[in-house]
């Protein structure tokens, strides 16, 4: 009976970019709020000020403890601040071509602060909804039910982007235009999550990244502590193209309230 | 150890490392980066042994390949790539050394790419002294006591090329009792040495702390800005700038007269200021 339901269960990996330290909190959240088996790709930003201290050993010990659990993985990378969770993401993308592994379902998340923003607080509460257990069931369910759901995020955190140059009547192109038209995203619905923390069905990304190597698209993000309240950046389209790349393939985004 | 070591293995893999717990002893893995399958199980060796730093050491006979490039650079996420100073290690050997300087530059170029704008480049050579290489682990222990009693016998990088793991094992046991020799023989030089070598490290980790607090602080001004840009009063401001202060003079005044006949406003206000106003 165990057997046949390891079998059904499908495999998910989490990728999760941290700058702000608290690793042991984090590797215990994962380790709590997933009852299944998952890959955790944990990705450290090593020139925060907030992870200079050496933590591997919290890492090793977290790693073989899930491991005996129920056969959970923590795979660890180091990586520069360039692209913020983006260009993180991308350097786990990059691990998981290169380890050859295929999950069924990947969960993209960060440890976002935005302290930038007055009302950070909620907007980081919101975003995390996706790892409460009812919503991961929720999701789960809708996943597996349907083969066409590409994207599972909360209500909330979904956004349309404008299309600035119908809006403006301007001729130049935006870096998301930019990269719309690089990467043939001809679909007209704009949707996407805001916040970068979604569910998502593997297959498309891993097809994509295939094709279009993760670390030369993260070559092209910017470095340090990037916004987009004064001007557009490719950190920033990438957060929308992480979504499209997703429903260009025909796979649809839905929602769910938390 | 005093002194940094670097136990080169083309077969290190496929043998099998044992890692020594010796401080400032480190295997290094040598592949051919033309060869994208060795260099890809060189990628996931490195990834299963995450808590055990090594060195990739790279020996370049061809020119470039983009796709060996691409996985060069994904080497350098890898924890158990050996970091110095926080700048991640590669050492490069090859009969060439225009092919040696090519690969050099694009790696540097691919790597800054990504954000790692400094590597520590080893390219060890037998004649060198700062970078000394030993084609066998023979030679190596005579070099040692002559490097221990020399005017400088700590903080040097050497490699030393093994062709059997087990080489690796004997030689550290070798070097270890020629520094128990020395401190035998030496202990205020020895215990002096052990000491700069620690506060230079404390050194180092105290500058890598105060660039990333200085980084912090500008990010933390920039939020400030923001924050008191986007502030609730901000946006008061501006909303009776446009509805009110941009009105005329006389159409202000008017209102100010139609204030008083809807009894909002007491008439003596509009020619004294020491009376009340408005009513409560």
């Amino acid at each position: 009976m165990n057997i046949i339901w390891r079998m059904k269960q499908k495999s998910i990996s989490v990728f999760f970019h941290n700058y702000y330290g608290q690793h042991a909190r984090w590797l215990a959240f994962f380790r709590e709020r997933m009852k299944s088996p998952f890959d955790l790709y944990y990705n450290i930003v090593t020139d925060s000020i907030y992870n200079m201290r050496e933590e591997s050993q919290i890492f090793f010990d977290a790693g073989s403890a899930m491991e005996k659990e129920n056969g959970s993985r923590v795979i660890v990378r180091y990586s520069s601040n360039k692209g913020k969770d983006i260009g993180g993401k991308l350097v786990m993308m990059d691990t998981c071509l290169h380890l050859g592994n295929e999950p069924d379902y990947l969960v993209l998340m960060h440890d976002k602060q935005s302290p930038h923003k007055i009302h950070n607080r909620e907007w980081q509460q919101r975003l995390f909804r996706i790892m409460e257990p009812d919503f991961i069931d929720r999701a789960l369910q809708l996943l597996n039910e349907n083969p066409q759901t590409g994207i599972v995020a909360t209500e909330d955190s979904v956004q349309i982007e404008v299309n600035k140059e119908e809006a403006n009547n301007c001729l130049a192109l935006s870096p998301v235009s930019r990269l719309r038209e690089a990467f043939h995203i001809k679909k007209s619905d704009r949707r996407f999550v805001a916040g970068t923390m979604f569910w998502a069905r593997s297959k498309p990304l891993l097809q994509f990244f295939t094709l279009h190597a993760p670390l030369d698209i993260r070559k092209d993000l910017e470095a340090g502590n990037v916004m987009d309240e004064k001007h557009e950046t490719n950190t920033h389209a990438w957060e929308r193209m992480l979504s499209w790349i997703i429903t260009e393939q025909n796979f649809q985004l839905k929602t769910l309230n938390a | 150890m005093l002194n940094r070591v670097f136990y080169i293995s083309s077969n290190a893999i496929q043998q099998g490392i044992r890692f020594p717990a010796e401080e400032n002893v480190y295997p290094a893995v040598l592949i051919n980066p033309v060869d994208t399958i060795a260099l890809l199980s060189a990628y996931r060796f490195f990834d299963e042994n995450a808590n055990k730093p090594m060195v990739l050491a790279l020996d370049l006979q061809e020119e470039p390949g983009r796709d060996a490039l691409r996985l060069l650079a994904s080497f350098t996420f890898l924890p158990a790539m050996l970091r110095m100073e926080g700048k991640p290690v590669y050492c490069l050997f090859g009969s060439y050394p225009e092919v040696i300087k090519n690969w050099e530059t694009q790696l540097l170029d691919i790597l800054a790419g990504q954000g790692f704008n400094q590597l520590q480049i080893f390219k060890p050579q037998t004649n060198f002294t700062d970078a000394a290489l030993f084609e066998n682990t023979s030679g190596l222990k005579e070099h040692y006591r002559h490097m221990l009693h020399s005017s400088e016998p700590g903080s040097r990088n050497i490699f030393v090329r093994v062709s059997d793991l087990n080489d690796m094992i004997r030689s550290i046991e070798e070097l270890k009792l020629l520094e128990k020799e020395f401190e035998a023989d030496q202990p205020d030089l020895f215990t002096s040495i052990m000491c700069a070598q620690k506060l230079e490290q404390e050194l180092k980790r105290s500058r890598a702390q105060i660039d990333a607090l200085n980084r912090e602080l500008e990010n933390q001004k920039e939020y400030n800005e923001l924050l008191r840009s986007n502030h609730s009063t901000r946006e008061l401001q501006e909303y009776y700038n446009r509805q009110y202060e941009v009105l005329p003079t006389w159409f202000k005044r008017l209102g100010h007269i139609v204030k008083v006949l809807t009894g909002k406003r007491s008439f003596r206000s509009l020619y004294r200021d020491d009376v009340k106003k408005y009513k409560d």
